[in-house]
């Protein structure tokens, strides 16, 4: 399975590196590149960034500079980005669902909206899982749902993000189970309570990975559309009957009207980085998965198939 | 006329209703949902505020080391910073800072010549962030 | 899985030239940063995991172990030369350090942080390698439940610090938890106090808050003070006594006791995330206080709170790589960066991390040890810079502090909103000093009050109002239990304090 993705992703890049300097030639920048991060230095984000600037101006030649804009999830650096000029000098990487999640629910606060930006391509999905630990009395969201019904007292559910707590109540509503929402910090965090027999669920981000290695906890469910490299054998929820997912995409985006050379060039660019050696392998260490480039057109239709998601989310625990 | 440790008291006091009738209600969202509301701590730290207030304005204890002269020299302190600080959004690092340290200096009463050494020391920041470590200030 | 001969070819691969090199230039350059006012371990770590990339995965995670290291240890020179916290772990060391250092002594104070800090260390790097299985069982035994026990429990004993006035200390620990409520609340992330600032949403920068209240307010007053010359921002006689400018053996072995009480106090939070090394060291020095037969000789320049604080903040570093080894649990933001590195090159902690890279960590392991080794004696060489640097005229000391500051908050940030949000906290430092209101008892409520907060909610949806829950929690009710007994045992003390003397 890994050795596949590893020779696709190889596939994708020579592809990639052929074609790049060809469409590259159309358009070049008037000064240095800004790519704006919106987390703070030394968090994921910040990382894959870098690694994304360094390995584009190696291909390219443009000089890129990568700058940290925190705040609110990527809502402070994006509310920069769609004032900035469109002129490709000005991108940046932020994450969709914390953005999304934002502009439905209280968009009189939010100076931006999905239309305001062109999208350039995506680096990697991140994978979710519902996890419990290896002794829990059931391995599937079926065994689950009976369980609970069963011993009639409310599951315990860690959660980091909203999302995640709305996926589960949707479920627990569905089903005619009652829940408890316990919000966290970080996975880690989650990972701390699940072990710690404080919680029945969690949700896994990454960090229960050596935990499902090490045969301590099961993985219930892929929370995403498709399912996850390390543990093929755990189907998705919507697979389990359950009509649920969340996607949550690192991608790349700049002010609204850009030229179309030059969105072309960047986007072709990224593209290019993304599926790098040095990409590949920084994704397999840290995320556990290979690089994914929707490309400008997919990445734009993924925003606003993220907020219908969300949309369906909200309706289903009114 | 009452001690300006009893006024500190008053002053928490009122603080504390403001936050409770005013700032709560227009900055706190109420949220249909069970679950412990966002406006559960701030409201808390309201009511802990007019308390501990009032008892302090009426039982004043502590002290007050508070120097008028020198509040006064620290505010016009703080002014330059600040004006320098938004020059910096406007023109650049690199540019403020090294007059920035001078004009402290100065005010500070400082004539001799080494305060210009000093003002090399932000532009030793600025190469070995900007330059070196691709850290770019603003 | 205790091997000896891994453990050997660990220690070993530690010993190389190039180890050693990173080792050292880490705890230099960790040692550097925390001395200048502003610019903290935390961020340099941040700054610096690039250049890992370039590194074999020991040289690179023995380079950040060495700052995170050696930044603690050089947080105590400003606290103690000018009373500006490099780090605000080191803000319990001013308490003392500094009005030692006015007495003329301030190489005695600066020694005998070093010295406490790198025994705290070293103790807590023992636990780490010997016993760090079962301490990590401390780590998941702690739930929600558990923390808020605990933070209620070290509420109690950091009350010993409110001084005279009961009112002004609540007031200001009221305020310390109201700016912790700012940005999005932990349980439905709905945005409080953010008056349409989106930098707001994540909540006060620490950084900003921490430099603005601790080193910036402090700035400001040394600017503004009144004087006829400027001299030098402290003074003393070179040609003092030696025992004034050393830390006799005597000395060092009086304070046993509180070191290792700051030392255990430290390893034990280290080892129980979230609560971090500024409440460990305010804890230590408050238990110390408050079990001293001299307490009123502290914030006086008693070399028993130094010895406290510095041997409490340090002992947290190592037991914080207990957590964040054995389960990828980090206690505290540099352990959270330290992971980050630690999984870009490809080594995942966790469960499997001793059977799969055992060799990597004792190499690690054999690291740390050599980073005591070089904090003491860079630390012993460092001060001898930083006592010439100190004797440069105020204007130049306090000058560059505060462009320091502006970086440093601007660099932790990423916006000069963050350096904004330092002035307003500088200001409001330097008011609540002046009105007699503790800047300290805020500073503390303003850190744990995000903690407490989350965990305060996630007790109440666990509990979910059926209190005899609580049964099952042995450990909380222990720590209840002590919070009261410490809670009376303080009052009572007071009241006697109080009591005019017949």
């Amino acid at each position: 399975m890994r050795m596949l993705t590893k020779i696709a992703a190889s596939a994708v890049l020579l592809a990639a590196l052929a074609a790049a300097p060809a469409q590259a030639a159309g358009w070049k920048p008037t000064g240095p590149i800004t790519l704006s991060v919106a987390f703070g230095a030394g968090g994921i984000t910040d990382t894959l960034a870098r690694l994304l600037a360094d390995q584009m101006k190696k291909d390219t030649g443009w000089n890129i500079v990568v700058k940290n804009r925190p705040g609110g999830g990527g809502v402070a650096m994006l509310a920069g980005l769609s004032r900035a000029k469109p002129d490709g000098l000005n991108i940046g990487i932020a994450v969709n669902m914390p953005i999304v999640m934002q502009l439905i629910v209280r968009p009189a606060k939010i100076p931006f909206r999905i239309k305001d930006f062109d999208y350039l391509g995506t680096v990697v999905w991140a994978q979710l899982a519902i996890i419990a630990l290896k002794n829990a009395p059931y391995s599937d969201m079926e065994g689950l749902i009976a369980y609970a019904k069963k011993s009639g007292k409310p599951l315990t559910v860690a959660h980091d993000t909203k999302p995640q707590a709305m996926i589960m109540n949707a479920i627990a509503r569905a089903a005619g189970i009652k829940a408890k929402m316990v919000p966290h910090k970080s996975g880690a965090e989650q990972m701390q309570s699940l072990l710690g027999g404080h919680v029945d669920l969690a949700f896994g981000g990454g960090a229960h990975i050596p935990y499902y290695k090490a045969g301590k906890i099961t993985a219930i469910a892929s929370v995403n559309q498709r399912r996850h490299g390390y543990a093929p054998d755990m189907r998705t929820l919507i697979e389990q009957g359950l009509n649920y997912y969340v996607d949550p995409f690192f991608y790349i985006s700049a002010p609204k009207g850009l030229k179309p050379e030059a969105r072309a060039a960047l986007s072709n660019a990224v593209k290019a980085a993304v599926n790098s050696e040095k990409m590949t392998k920084f994704l397999a260490n840290t995320m556990k998965t290979a690089p994914t480039d929707l490309g400008p057109a997919d990445t734009e239709k993924m925003m606003y198939g993220t907020r219908k998601t969300i949309k369906v989310l909200l309706e289903s625990t009114k | 006329m009452p001690s300006l440790n009893r006024l500190t008291g008053v002053a928490c006091a009122l603080a504390g209703l403001c936050l409770l009738l005013v700032v709560i209600p227009d900055q706190v969202e109420a949220i249909e949902d069970s679950g412990v509301q966002p406006a559960t701590v701030p409201t808390a730290v309201a009511w802990v505020l007019m308390v501990a207030g009032t008892f302090h304005a009426l039982f004043p204890t502590g002290d007050t080391p508070l120097d008028v002269p020198e509040a006064l020299r620290a505010g016009l302190f703080l002014a330059i910073v600040g004006g320098g600080v938004y020059l910096m959004s406007e023109i650049g690092f690199l540019y403020v800072a090294p007059g920035l340290v001078l004009a402290i200096m100065l005010v500070m009463g400082e004539r001799r010549w080494f305060v210009l050494w000093t003002a090399a020391l932000p532009v030793g920041i600025w190469a070995i962030l900007d330059l070196w470590l691709n850290r770019p200030l603003p | 899985m205790f091997d000896i001969a891994t453990v050997l070819a660990g220690l070993g691969d530690a010993i190389t030239p190039v180890n050693i090199l990173f080792v050292v230039l880490g705890v230099v350059v960790g040692q550097f940063v925390g001395a200048v006012p502003g610019i903290g371990p935390v961020i340099t770590i941040a700054l610096a995991i690039p250049f890992t990339f370039a590194l074999s995965p020991l040289s690179g995670i023995a380079f950040l172990v060495g700052i995170n290291k050696g930044g603690l240890v050089g947080g105590a020179i400003p606290a103690i030369l000018i009373n500006t916290p490099g780090t605000p772990d080191a803000a319990a060391t001013a308490l003392d350090g500094y009005p030692l250092a006015r007495k003329g002594k301030p190489l005695k104070a600066a020694k005998m942080a070093l010295y406490s800090s790198v025994t705290g260390d070293t103790f807590s790097d023992i636990v780490l390698i010997t016993v760090s299985p079962p301490l990590a069982l401390v780590a998941l035994m702690m739930g929600p439940i558990e923390i808020v026990c605990l933070l209620i429990f070290a509420f109690a004993v950091i009350a010993g610090l409110i001084g005279k006035s009961l009112a002004k200390g609540i007031v200001a620990a009221a305020l310390g938890l109201l700016c912790a409520s700012i940005g999005l609340d932990p349980e439905h992330s709905s945005p409080r106090f953010i008056f349409g600032v989106p930098d707001l949403f994540d909540g006060l920068p620490i950084a900003s808050v921490a430099i603005g209240m601790l080193a910036a307010a402090e700035i400001f007053r040394r600017l503004a003070a009144r004087r006829k010359k400027i001299a030098a921002a402290i003074t003393f006689d070179p040609d003092q006594p030696r025992e004034d400018r050393r830390v006799s053996w005597a000395e060092y072995w009086g304070c046993r006791f509180t070191i290792a009480r700051g030392a255990v106090i430290g390893t034990l939070l280290g080892a129980a995330p979230g609560i971090g090394t500024t409440a460990a060291s305010f804890m230590s020095y408050a238990s110390a206080k408050q079990t001293s037969r001299e307490p009123e000789t502290f914030g006086k320049g008693n070399i028993h709170g130094i010895a406290a604080t510095e041997s409490a903040n340090s002992a947290v570093m190592g037991a914080n790589m207990i957590p964040m080894l054995t389960l990828g649990i980090p206690g505290s933001v540099s352990a959270a960066l330290i992971i980050g590195a630690l999984i870009i090159h490809g080594i995942q902690p966790g469960p499997l991390l001793f059977e799969q890279q055992a060799r990597l960590i004792y190499g690690l392991f054999g690291a740390m040890i050599m980073a005591n080794f070089c904090n003491f004696w860079i630390g012993l060489l460092g001060l001898r810079l930083w006592a010439f640097v100190i004797r440069a005229p105020e204007s130049v000391i306090f000058s560059s502090a505060i462009v320091l500051c502006i970086v440093g908050v601007y660099l932790s940030t990423g916006t000069l909103f963050g350096v904004v949000v330092m002035l307003v906290f500088a200001a409001i430092g330097y008011a609540m000093t002046s009105f007699g209101y503790s800047v300290v008892i805020f500073i503390i409520a303003f850190f744990l009050g995000n903690r407490f907060e989350l965990s305060l909610n996630q007790s109440l949806t666990l509990i979910d109002g059926d209190f005899s829950v609580m049964l099952d929690h042995p450990v909380a009710l222990a720590l209840l239990a002590l919070a009261v007994l410490t809670a009376w045992w303080l009052s009572r003390k007071r009241s006697s304090a109080n009591d005019p003397p017949t």
